[in-house]
């Protein structure tokens, strides 16, 4: 037993060692969440594509309006963001072309939706649901409970085949999510990204995926997830490419900072495996890059942003504690 | 960096030390502690042109740390996002040692108080805030502080075991 006998004197003692974090890690938390942040004014002055794609549904479908009961609910405001928090400096990150350049709306302002009492069944798969679920007929449905944040307004645009409405959603989820075996059961108010399409012959499917998994930028992640149906390579693979055992930028602008062939990897994985802190339009992102032997597919390259790990090293071990 | 950002900067490697061991008093656990310190200084980021220079910066991101859901369970998305992960930290700065349950006695018994008797004995007995700042300080009456810091410190006593003297400096 200490000593001490004092209160201060012993949480001084006790909390005299903590670890510490970098302060950029903060900087750089800031000015994302800065950058994210959107009056409706901006979103509507900005989103020309977003509005017009929102004004074509209402025409497709006349008089589902809030009547039936649609969730429009506004992210609420953190009392210290006001229009002198815009960033002065700091661009949005527009991600490598090919790209897919999409503008989130904050609440479901002039989006078809609508909400019910109880769960579709078209809706859930197995007793479990998400946020938002999309109808054949294009029409956004919102869970129950749940806070829709910021959509974008047809993530696929109007190129791929089969798509007849699709919608990417950041959602705050008042819904039951599937686990797996031996995972910890979901909190009902776990912020999730949903990206939705349809081609009208039944209700849509889609992916979630964790905010911050590798990006905090949900718009650069909507970038990512409909480049395969679009055609064009991920965000990752627009950061680098191998050229023999080495990483090289894949684009303009892009920068290799470091990198390593110490994956952690064994030969008998992949006939090549890399990994890279590079830069690209002011952020630092780290990438894994390998290439599975026996598989016929060619690399695959995956990517974090910076501020996941403190240094190279760290990000490479993060991929062997999954 | 701009001249903005590299006084934030600044700032945060000075005091963060201190709002870091506020947040670990105040919270129920290191992992929620880091969460809530990292959210009180990014919103001290975001209002970072009206609070640089008025020698509040350190108050407004207090604020925040004591004011905050000290107690919510940590979303499982946020091991993700930007806070560094445990295993990440400065090791030198890791708490080690075989006496390491024996020194975290009582801040083990501080986190298990309700979270306003928490935050009003670290404030009063701790930060030796006065019972006017500190009613000042959570948005309460001094009546509800002495209430709250009189029924945490006699928990503390009662739990320890032993005689266990505030050491209030100031009132």
């Amino acid at each position: 037993m200490s000593p001490e006998t004092d209160l201060r004197t012993r949480l001084d003692h006790e909390l005299h060692d903590l670890p510490a974090v970098p302060a950029e890690a903060y900087l750089l938390h800031g000015r994302r969440v800065r950058r994210r942040r959107r009056t409706f004014g901006a979103a509507a002055a900005v989103s020309t594509a977003a509005v017009l794609a929102a004004v074509s549904l209402q025409v497709l479908s006349p008089g589902t309006s809030a009547g039936e009961g649609s969730v429009a609910t506004e992210p609420t405001a953190s009392p210290s963001s006001t229009t002198s928090d815009r960033p002065a400096t700091d661009p949005d990150l527009v991600a490598p072309e090919p790209n897919n350049p999409v503008e989130a709306q904050d609440g479901l302002d002039g989006i078809d939706s609508f909400t019910t009492e109880e769960i579709p069944s078209w809706a859930q798969e197995q007793g479990h649901h998400g946020p938002v679920s999309l109808t054949a007929d294009g029409r956004l449905w919102v869970a129950p409970g749940a806070t829709v944040r910021r959509v974008v307004v047809n993530p696929y645009g109007a190129d791929v085949p089969g798509v007849t409405a699709s919608f990417a959603v950041e959602a705050q989820c008042g819904c039951n999510l599937q686990t797996m075996p031996g995972q910890d059961p979901q909190p009902d108010d776990k912020v999730v990204w949903v990206i939705l399409s349809t081609d009208g012959s039944g209700p849509g499917g889609g992916i979630m995926d964790d905010p911050g998994r590798w990006t905090d930028d949900f718009e650069l992640w909507v970038d990512d997830q409909t480049a395969h149906e679009q055609g064009r390579p991920s965000f990752a693979e627009r950061l680098v490419r191998f050229d023999g055992a080495d990483l090289v930028p894949a684009s303009p602008g892009v920068e290799v900072v470091e990198q390593t062939a110490d994956t952690g990897y064994p030969d008998s994985f992949a006939s090549r495996t890399a990994a890279a802190t590079v830069t690209y339009g002011g952020s630092t992102w780290y990438v894994m890059a390998a290439d599975p032997r026996g598989e016929g597919e060619g690399p695959w390259y995956a990517a974090a942003e910076g501020d996941t790990a403190p240094d190279l090293a760290a990000y490479v071990r993060t991929w062997h504690a999954r | 960096m701009s001249t903005h950002d590299a006084d934030y900067v600044e700032f945060v490697e000075a005091r963060q030390p201190v709002l870091r061991r506020i947040a670990y008093a105040v919270c129920r656990d290191d992992a929620r502690a880091e969460d809530v310190l990292q959210e009180a200084l990014v919103k001290l980021y975001l209002a970072w042109p009206r609070v640089a220079g008025s020698g509040r910066e350190e108050a407004y991101a207090r604020r925040i740390i004591v004011n905050a859901d000290l107690d919510q369970r940590r979303r499982p998305w946020h091991r993700h996002r930007s806070s560094v992960p445990i295993d990440q930290f400065d090791t030198a700065g890791r708490r080690t040692g075989a006496d390491t349950e024996d020194r975290l006695e009582l801040l083990a018994e501080v986190r298990r108080l309700p979270a306003m008797q928490r935050r009003t004995v670290v404030l009063r007995y701790w930060l030796g805030f006065s019972v006017e700042d500190t009613a000042a300080e959570l948005s309460i009456s001094q009546g509800t502080v002495k209430s709250h810091a009189s029924r945490g410190l006699a928990t503390l006593r009662a739990r320890l075991g032993e005689h266990l003297e505030a050491g209030v400096g100031t009132t």
